[in-house]
């Protein structure tokens, strides 16, 4: 679309000021008109000009005072906290009295700003111009108690029942004393027997949750490889002026060193730089990795959104707290240390468009570029293999609620607003968030493009990951559990079961799997009679079979996983899924004691610690270092 | 759905003739020794007469595992083996049906090709011999088309279904034990070249894993529950010395002298005469190799898993390969696209199939040509005699005979119940202490070929002719004896 007059105006200011050259107008016509952006968006979008020289000459070009934020703050009685949301998804907001009128400073100067305001503000107003970054800050520190206040307890205060706050509900809670009760009792009047009926629910129960897992993988494994190439070619086929805003939320905490490679990963995307909407979510107490982006020079598109402190200090809370800054029509959250394919935001819009209108979010696939480090990363992405190419599309294929993985996952950022986003007190806030959208009626999908991840490399990290959301898995379970008729009106009695299994089996299996095998080696090793009133024949060999057919079924689809990416080195490695499990319970016990203990405890996951950067495995392009001597550039996103 | 619906005709009709062909087969006693057995172990395992552990760890574990089932659900008297055989059966057709309008033919095409290709007279025959013949054809017909789909998309769920069907094939039939076996080189050959470049030997892995773990799972099963032990091996054995005996009357020495090498012969033969459309549909599309190679390791495995089974003795007799020439016909024909576009040529390779299938039974089969002229006479005197004193131990309890030996017993009986068979503690009493002492007892002529192999004759060589101290003859026919223990008179050693 061609530029408009009013912005071609502005640029032959800025060339006539020298804040650009005239290559450099030329050049961000030509994008912005590929784009379909304003001419200020595709020059932010390049490391041309400090941006508070853009804002002036842009005040200048509508004739308006240019006002800092950060020198002159606005007055916080005029700033009324319900209108945060708004005034941030706008760049626009109450600046200070002038003479009986209101002065509206804006970074988005014209007729909608206009409208928007006097609906707000009423017609004794007058504008001014400010920097968006300003306009962001000044929201975050001028309404920081609220917005936070609203990111922790906002799902708490609207719907409950859906909060991991509490941990179990009261019903829960008789409800655990009954069977508890009833199994004590049990054990003290018939002792063999209860523990036959209890052997054979846990039988039971492995037996279903192997069937359940094969016919996933069956039907996932099975998924429609033409369908993803014509996603794919349909994601190509997208002009660019057709693209929507895209929010992109990178919350971080003490990762400074990931920076680079994260805003490099984000320059990759095959995304107009313009049409983007990047926040890094930093917390207000993380001095160093602030300093860190600040000092990075990036572009105008990244915006730092700063947390201010208070618990529980999770990732969901951070992200809520950014999302109140969300001016995309979709929106994706990234960890620091994410290498996304780059095509993936458009292979998301392809598939968003022709997915069904209550698809609420779609979870790309997970995996690790730090494969072959050692034995616990090649296990663990077998675990992920299994997990997202496999499992999830078998749940999507058979309309089951997708527990959403921790990244790369893309909602409609009206939906999420409208479902209160992501709890804070649950620390698998993105499995539960899955969760909740089937709960509501919606759909989660999944797309064909992979982000890549660093894997713990080292045990007791990864025990500590492992616990965290083992514990969350718990706390999802619960939450959902609470209201079973609710879950099984939104996602069917089908979803409601697959939830179950897939979500409770995959927590019970690790803390069950230890007693079961002490029971057998302690029978291997001394060949005891004690425990053969349990085991009746018939019993003995329901548990035999789940034993060796469980276990054979859990190496075979380990086995299976890494095959669609061609990764048939691990393939080896999927006969070792037993030590994986040993190192699963003790993750699983681990997160028993800490639900008890600190429920709503984030144990972070450190990042970094791999031997093998993203930037050496030949996934991406560059990485860590090259980021254009971006630092040579004042950045206007990270001036303050 | 629509598809299903109008296939449930050709499948009613499936059932009604596996039914008919069951009757007919059991009442003349044209019932192969394997079926026999099984359905024998069938009853006793439906009635629990059976230990656990002998359930766990019989083999052919998938038909067994069925007829018990169905035996244990079953109203008495219901021919459970044959049942399964039927139900196999006609699952068969309706999937070879509903798999055959999938590939494009039209209805009247599709309902043609899928009589010709289930009635073809192998698949008849293999149905004849009961359900593990039906369950290799349902396993290989499974493997076939996989290994279509692994050469063609390589998708995570196709390497699953070949690796489950070489599951199934190996648990189903010992015939189907040496295809998957033979199978294990040329699987490299079905996979997608990018894959093999990757990998070769991790993607064979992946494909026979499944077969290996079962396999020692089966083992450990054996171990663990004692009484299992390893029968399974013991049965090919004395099936193959049968098919060796069949060979000779009718071949003499045969092409090359070489047995290992006249079976590849034959089977090679079989699947050319029986399924000619493979061949020259494969002609067709030489140039495409996802669509030529699959068939070319169908055929390897089969014509090698032939070989093996008579160099190693391990699995039995090769009869059971015949089923292949109409399987991969099915397969081709719902794999290969271009026999869609031509159903008129694809029709009349069928019927020339058909033809061929039934002028090389006797190649592949020898055995069969024998018991069929004997059924014709008016049934095998072995089999019918068994039937008829099983039938006359009606109503007796306390029977002990070596039902292992000669199952149509229970078959004529109608329940293992209170038989005394050989997995039975009086059976064992009684062969260990020489002694006597059950309420009756079922012994064949030690001349017949059913009495040479019995465990009571063994130990009581003279127990037919002359009876037991003790006993007196209630019933006798040609082949059997049946004898009942007097009442107040004390047993004693036999002799």
């Amino acid at each position: 679309m061609p530029l408009s007059s009013s912005d071609r105006a502005l640029g032959g200011l800025l060339v006539g000021r020298r804040v650009i050259t005239l290559p450099q107008l030329d050049e961000a016509t030509a994008l912005a008109e590929t784009w379909n952006v304003r001419l200020g968006d595709a020059l932010l979008s390049r490391n041309w000009m400090d941006a508070r020289r853009y804002y002036e000459t842009y005040a200048r070009h509508f004739d308006l005072p240019f006002v800092d934020l950060i020198a002159e703050p606005p007055d916080p009685a005029l700033v009324s906290r319900d209108d945060a949301d708004d005034c941030a998804r706008r760049l626009t907001l109450p600046w200070r009295m002038r003479d009986d009128r209101i002065a509206i400073a804006t970074a988005e100067p014209g007729p909608e700003t206009v409208l928007f305001a006097r609906e707000r503000w009423g017609t004794a107003i007058e504008f001014v111009v400010a920097s968006k970054f300003d306009i962001v800050y000044a929201i975050q520190t001028t309404c920081a108690d609220t917005l936070s206040d609203a990111a922790v307890f906002e799902l708490v205060d609207r719907d409950p029942a859906m909060s991991a706050r509490q941990v179990a509900s009261p019903m829960q809670v008789v409800l655990g004393y009954v069977l508890l009760t009833a199994l004590l009792v049990g054990l003290a009047m018939a002792p063999i027997m209860t523990l036959i009926v209890l052997n054979a629910l846990v039988s039971v129960f492995y037996f279903g949750g192997f069937v359940f897992k094969g016919i996933l993988m069956s039907v996932g494994g099975a998924r429609s490889t033409e369908a993803d190439y014509r996603i794919a070619i349909e994601a190509r086929a997208l002009r660019v002026d057709e693209l929507p805003v895209f929010t992109v939320l990178v919350p971080m905490f003490r990762e400074a060193a990931m920076l680079p490679g994260l805003a490099q990963a984000l320059r990759n995307l095959d995304y107009p730089l313009g049409k983007l909407d990047i926040k890094i979510v930093l917390e207000a107490g993380d001095q160093e990795t602030i300093e860190a982006a600040r000092g990075l020079g990036l572009e105008g598109v990244f915006e730092i959104i700063i947390v201010p402190p208070s618990t529980p200090q999770t990732k969901p809370k951070a992200c809520n707290f950014a999302l109140r800054f969300a001016r995309g029509e979709y929106l994706v959250v990234y960890d620091a240390e994410d290498r996304p394919e780059p095509d993936q935001l458009r292979k998301v819009v392809a598939t968003f468009r022709r997915s069904p209108p209550h698809t609420a979010c779609l979870q790309c696939r997970l995996n690790y570029y730090n494969v072959s480090e050692n034995w616990l990363t090649r296990m663990f992405t077998l675990d992920y293999a299994l997990w997202f190419d496999q499992m999830l599309p078998g749940l999507e294929r058979l309309d089951m609620p997708i527990p959403l993985g921790g990244t790369s996952n893309h909602f409609r950022t009206d939906v999420l607003r409208e479902l209160h986003a992501w709890d804070p007190f649950n620390v698998t806030e993105d499995a539960d968030l899955g969760i909740r959208i089937g709960h509501k009626g919606y759909r989660v999908g999944t797309v064909d493009s992979t982000t890549y991840e660093e894997a713990s490399c080292r045990a007791g990290q990864w025990i500590k990951q492992r616990s965290r959301w083992i514990k969350g898995y718990l706390q999802t379970l619960l939450v959902h559990t609470r209201r079973p008729l609710a879950l099984v009106r939104g996602t069917g009695v089908v979803g409601f079961l697959g939830f179950i299994f897939f979500i409770g089996g995959t927590v019970l299996a690790g803390l069950l799997n230890p007693i079961f095998w002490l029971i057998y080696g302690g029978w291997l090793v001394t060949s005891a009679t004690g425990l053969d009133p349990v085991f009746p024949q018939s019993l003995l060999f329901i548990c035999l079979f789940n034993l060796i057919a469980g276990n054979g079924a859990f190496m075979y689809l380990n086995m299976l996983a890494p095959l669609r990416r061609g990764w048939l080195g691990l393939v080896p490695y999927s006969l070792t899924t037993m030590g994986y499990w040993v190192l699963m319970s003790i993750a699983a016990y681990r997160a028993l004691w800490q639900l008890i203990r600190h429920p709503h405890f984030w144990e972070k996951t450190q990042h970094g610690l791999s031997r093998h950067p993203s930037a050496q495995t030949g996934h991406f392009g560059t990485a860590h270092g090259a980021t254009h001597g971006a630092a040579h550039h004042v950045s206007p996103g990270v001036a303050r | 759905m629509t598809r299903t619906f109008t296939a449930a005709p050709f499948v009613l009709l499936a059932f009604a003739t596996a039914l008919v062909l069951a009757a007919v087969t059991v009442r003349t006693g044209f019932v192969s020794d394997d079926a026999m057995r099984l359905w024998a172990a069938s009853i006793t395992a439906g009635e629990g007469n059976i230990a656990v552990g002998r359930i766990v760890a019989a083999y052919p574990t998938f038909p067994f595992w069925a007829s018990a089932l169905t035996a244990l659900i079953a109203p008495a008297g219901t021919p459970a083996p044959a049942l399964v055989a039927a139900i196999m059966f006609a699952l068969i057709a309706g999937i070879w049906f509903v798999s055959l309008r999938a590939a494009g033919f039209v209805r009247v095409s599709t309902v043609l090709a899928a009589a010709l290709l289930v009635f073809h007279p192998v698949l008849l025959r293999a149905e004849i011999d009961g359900p593990s013949e039906m369950f290799l054809a349902a396993f290989l017909f499974m493997f076939g088309v996989a290994l279509f789909d692994l050469r063609r998309r390589g998708a995570t769920a196709d390497v699953m279904t070949v690796g489950l069907a070489l599951l199934g094939l190996a648990f189903s039939h010992p015939m189907g034990a040496a295809i998957a076996l033979a199978a294990v080189p040329f699987l490299a050959l079905a996979v997608r070249p990018v894959l093999v470049a990757n990998s070769a030997f991790n993607v064979v892995v992946a494909l026979v894993f499944p077969t290996v773990f079962a396999v020692g799972a089966f083992v450990y099963s054996s171990w663990v529950f004692p009484g299992a032990g390893w029968s399974f091996f013991a049965a090919p054995a004395e099936s193959l010395a049968t098919w060796r005996a069949s060979v000779a009357h009718i071949f003499g020495e045969g092409l090359t002298g070489i047995a290992a090498f006249d079976a590849s012969l034959a089977t090679i033969v079989a699947l050319m005469f029986g399924a000619p459309v493979v061949y020259v549909a494969l002609r067709w599309v030489a140039r495409r190799r996802p669509l030529v190679v699959p068939a070319l390791v169908f055929s390897a495995a089969v014509v090698t898993a032939a070989a093996l089974t008579i160099a190693t003795g391990l699995f039995g007799e090769p009869t059971a390969i015949a089923v292949a020439a109409p399987v991969l016909a099915a397969v081709v024909m719902v794999r290969v696209p271009d026999l869609a576009a031509r159903p008129a040529a694809a029709l009349a390779l069928l019927v020339a199939g058909w033809i061929g299938g039934l002028a090389t039974l006797p190649l592949v089969d020898p055995g069969a040509a024998g018991h069929l002229r004997a059924a014709i006479a008016g049934g095998e005197s072995d089999r019918t005699d068994a039937l008829a004193a099983g039938g006359a131990a009606v109503g007796h309890d306390g029977v002990l005979a070596d039902t292992d030996n000669a199952p149509a017993l229970v078959l004529g009986r109608g329940s293992a119940r209170g038989i005394y068979g050989p997995a039975s503690e009086p059976f064992h009493l009684a062969l260990i202490f020489s002694r006597l002492d059950t309420p009756f007892v079922a012994v064949p002529d030690p001349q017949s070929p059913i009495g040479v192999s019995d465990r009571l004759n063994k130990a009581f060589p003279s127990l037919y002719r002359r009876g037991a101290i003790g006993y007196r003859l209630i019933y006798h026919n040609d082949t059997w004896r049946l004898y009942s223990r007097i009442p107040n008179v004390a047993s004693k050693k036999d002799y």
